[in-house]
């Protein structure tokens, strides 16, 4: 469904009953790849995933967005849903919009479950992030798929060719490469590292042992900062732990879901 | 750029260093500290430059009505935006052009040898829905004059069009939600829309060389061609007055290189004034076979044949479509150079990509490309002084690629001389002739072929300020460069549509292309605001500025500032934020057509507000 969050409608998956959880997605990513943990949860809450904007089904956008702009068209969704709080859970880019959630309103996040994810972005991270976005839009974005997908994945999921490794690639090459280019340049100012002490809502990490692209470091910052945080490394998981581990990842979220 | 090139289909067998620090040599002795000021327009005491040699100035009443829709220019772009409102259903247009009839270009443009530069098949608009079959690969001025008019008859464009009108004023009435339009002839009409196709190359310029008012001989620019003085016609009858006379003609761009073998032939004596030699690659013109034409003109045929050339031509600025081999309909200069960039970029393995890499392989196809150009000016020059003079020293792209099968030719005429001035220009003008070089050529003409403003002030190129709601003026809004949304619409200018190639397609297709799906465009937004029955239509404020924040973060400057001076690349000056701005849409035409259709017929037109 498209929910108009300030004149620009953005799409959500609706689904399931009960306690709400909302789920952000990575860059190049969209609400589909919670597919698994939609799946399971949807019996027992209701379920909702943004598509980012610009990103899947949401209207496009070419002005600079920041993770506070990103961030603020989550809590508008809410609000047009009628969810005043609830559980936030995000991965990568999610995971960022999801910090910054909890940081700018923090009356609206029950409890964060943030993975595969970075609190700051440092120069090396910011280099990638340059050269990722200019190659996107000189070259396209199915050159810069063949790139990604070794990074994104467990090494096995790579090797075996994973019918979910193909899936998120073909629409990782089907985003529009200025909207992708949009969104790193928000990455690249990722700085929360220092607020992360003033998150109170108990929080989980979770990262692929295999990450590449925000290694376990990144996460054990996190986990380390915000207090009380629980730390999960899921083995054999790359990037998208929540799809290499899909099992493995829903059962720490169905565990805390249930504990918080 | 040490990246290893040497997997590229097209490597060029020469010391790159060396050639690199010969470009660059020969790029710094033509750099000036006056830039774009060394042109001067065709104003005050060069007014007379400007007039209309080719049709008398008919008195007429001034008009007073209201029309549904005005568009200001009746070249390319306002013929196809008029056909395109015509079939939608909307009867009262009204064309205004400063020409005596529709053209545009090539209604000024009458020069001797005058052709079209890209295919007649994509470059003539509206072939399908016309009918015409055009009798050259690349026509001549005449045929496609003839069918601009041919456009103006078939979708009765004439009935309403205001000919050698220059428009004043364009005030925007917001109570009445109309355009208020004044002219030079007196009128003052309305009009629910309003358009603007005024052209990329409308206003010709002089070079600024000290003494031109002091020649006592004619002179006269290529745009307005004085047959009343050569003799001889657009249709390339012989000049038969020039044959007892010393013609010079000063520039050596596209305009020098169509109207030079006609000069050589019929002038008693021909000196070209070079400043910075074109790279003249083949033409291959010749006839279109009807019967060939027949067989390949199944319905669509002429939109396929536009994407299609995009498609190939922007081979290293556009997006490569995901391992689809594709064909190449026109087969000509230019899509043999951008499936040659393309071809050298795909080379490049997916994991190995940079922007360095592109870069290197663009460079590498490029060499081979301009040593072949200099290979065939030894082949086809005889005298070995000159063809090393008419040597490019440069990137292809670094100036318009020219075309041509006759140019090179013409020097090996007796009576033509090739007047090298390495880099410098013309010094100076006397009462009786051209000096360069510290020596004074004594002719009878100057033929000023020095082209053409590009991307200069839109507003002073127009001749006129468009005033919108709550007084916002175009001038004001574009003061520190372009802002719009899709290169056509600009905040607080309602109901008002620029047809251009900047911050839309650019370059990255073929002109007339962009002004096809400007045509488009116009003609859906001008049904939909019909149809809801919205008296006006605006680009919202946001919706510009993330625009234009978008070309700024992703857009790439045509010209490349260590090229060769010219008008691609601010004339080797800095690039400021103007620049900046003219750019096109990141990725490329193909993806910018793409986007725009998807945008008219979502029936949303996202960032356009009807009220």
């Amino acid at each position: 469904m498209l929910v108009s969050a300030r004149g620009v409608r953005i799409n959500a998956i609706d689904r399931g009953a009960g306690d709400p959880v909302v789920f952000l997605h990575g860059i190049g990513g969209d609400a589909g790849n919670w597919a698994p943990q939609l799946e399971a949860l949807a019996a027992t809450h209701r379920v909702v995933a943004l598509d980012s904007r610009g990103f899947g089904r949401s209207d496009r956008t070419y002005g600079r967005m920041s993770l506070a702009d990103y961030a603020r068209d989550v809590l508008v969704v809410m609000t047009e849903l009628g969810i005043g709080r609830a559980p936030i859970v995000g991965l990568s880019m999610g995971g960022m919009i999801a910090q910054t959630v909890a940081l700018t309103a923090p009356q609206r996040v029950a409890s964060l479950v943030l993975a595969d994810t970075s609190s700051s972005a440092d120069a090396d991270m910011k280099a990638d992030l340059t050269a990722s976005g200019a190659a996107a839009v000189a070259h396209g974005m199915p050159a810069v798929a063949t790139a990604f997908m070794p990074a994104t994945f467990s090494r096995a999921a790579v090797a075996e060719n994973r019918r979910y490794v193909r899936d998120f690639e073909e629409n990782f090459s089907s985003t529009d490469p200025l909207t992708f280019n949009i969104g790193l340049q928000a990455i690249a100012e990722l700085d929360l590292t220092d607020e992360l002490h003033r998150i109170d809502v108990p929080t989980l990490v979770l990262v692929g042992d295999e990450d590449a692209l925000t290694p376990p470091e990144h996460s054990k910052t996190i986990a380390s900062t915000v207090p009380g945080a629980e730390l999960v490394v899921i083995d054999d998981a790359g990037h998208l732990s929540n799809l290499d581990q899909a099992g493995a990842f829903t059962e720490h979220l169905v565990r805390f879901l249930d504990a918080a | 750029m040490s990246a290893d090139t040497s997997a590229l289909p097209f490597v060029a067998p020469v010391d790159k260093d060396s050639l690199r620090r010969k470009y660059a040599e020969e790029r710094d002795k033509r750099l000036r500290p006056d830039g774009l000021d060394q042109y001067v327009r065709l104003t005050g005491r060069f007014a007379h430059f400007a007039e209309d040699p080719h049709q008398p100035v008919v008195e007429r009443e001034p008009v007073t009505d209201h029309v549904t829709f005005a568009f200001i220019g009746g070249g390319f772009a306002g013929l196809t935006a008029g056909a395109r409102l015509k079939e939608a259903g909307i009867d009262d247009i009204r064309i205004i052009d400063k020409a005596g009839d529709f053209g545009g270009a090539w209604y000024w443009n009458r020069y001797p040898g005058v052709m079209c530069d890209t295919a007649s098949l994509i470059y003539m608009p509206l072939l399908e829905e016309t009918g015409y079959v055009p009798t050259e690969k690349y026509a001549h001025g005449p045929e496609i004059l003839e069918h601009c008019r041919r456009i103006g008859r078939h979708y009765s464009l004439y009935e309403k069009a205001l000919f050698h009108t220059g428009v004043t004023e364009l005030v925007w009435d917001e109570d009445a939600a109309r355009w208020i339009i004044s002219t030079d002839r007196g009128d003052r009409f309305t009009a629910q829309f309003a358009g603007m196709g005024i052209g990329p190359l409308n206003v010709p310029k002089l070079p600024g060389i000290p003494g031109m008012d002091e020649f006592a001989g004619h002179s006269f620019h290529s745009s307005r061609w004085d047959y009343a003085y050569t003799g001889g016609d657009p249709a390339g009858a012989p000049m038969e007055k020039l044959r007892d006379k010393k013609v010079a003609i000063i520039g050596t761009g596209a305009t020098s290189l169509q109207c030079v073998p006609a000069l050589a032939r019929d002038a008693q004596e021909l000196y070209v004034i070079q400043r910075t030699p074109t790279a003249v690659d083949v033409r291959g013109n010749g006839p279109i076979d009807p019967e060939w034409h027949r067989s390949i003109a199944t319905p669509g045929w002429q939109k396929r044949w536009l994407a299609n050339f995009t498609l190939n031509w922007e081979g290293f600025t556009g997006q490569p479509p995901a391992g689809v081999e594709v064909e190449d309909l026109v087969q000509d200069g230019w899509t043999e150079l951008g499936r040659r960039m393309r071809a050298n970029i795909t080379a490049i393995p997916p994991e190995e990509f940079s922007v360095e890499r592109m870069m290197a392989a663009v460079e590498e196809a490029d060499i081979a490309k301009m040593e072949q150009i200099r290979g065939r000016v030894d082949d086809v020059v005889t005298d070995p002084e000159t063809a090393a003079k008419l040597k490019p020293w440069y990137p292809q792209l670094c100036k318009r690629p020219g075309f041509h099968d006759e140019y090179l030719q013409a020097f090996n005429r007796h009576n033509t001389h090739l007047i090298d001035t390495d880099g410098k220009g013309v010094e100076r003008l006397t009462e009786r002739g051209v000096v360069a070089g510290g020596v004074e050529y004594e002719v009878d003409c100057v033929i000023y072929a020095s082209g053409f403003e590009y991307a200069t002030d839109y507003t002073q190129r127009a001749g006129f300020d468009v005033t919108g709601r709550d007084g916002v003026t175009l001038s004001k809004a574009w003061a520190d460069g372009m802002r719009t949304l899709h290169g056509m619409h600009v905040h607080g200018l309602p109901n008002l549509f620029i047809v251009q190639l900047l911050q839309g397609a650019f370059l990255g297709s073929n002109v007339p292309h962009g002004f096809a799906e400007s045509a488009q465009t116009i003609a859906a937004i001008v049904c939909h605001a019909v149809a809801e029955g919205a008296r006006a239509v605006e680009v919202t404020d946001e919706a510009q500025t993330g625009w234009v924040e978008m070309l700024l973060r992703d857009g790439v400057p045509f010209g490349r500032p260590d090229c060769t001076p010219g008008y691609y690349n601010n004339e080797g000056q800095e690039i400021g934020l103007a620049e900046r701005l003219n750019v096109g849409y990141p990725l490329g035409a193909t993806a910018f057509f793409g986007m725009i259709d998807d945008w008219r017929t979502s029936g949303e037109f996202e960032g356009l507000a009807f009220r």
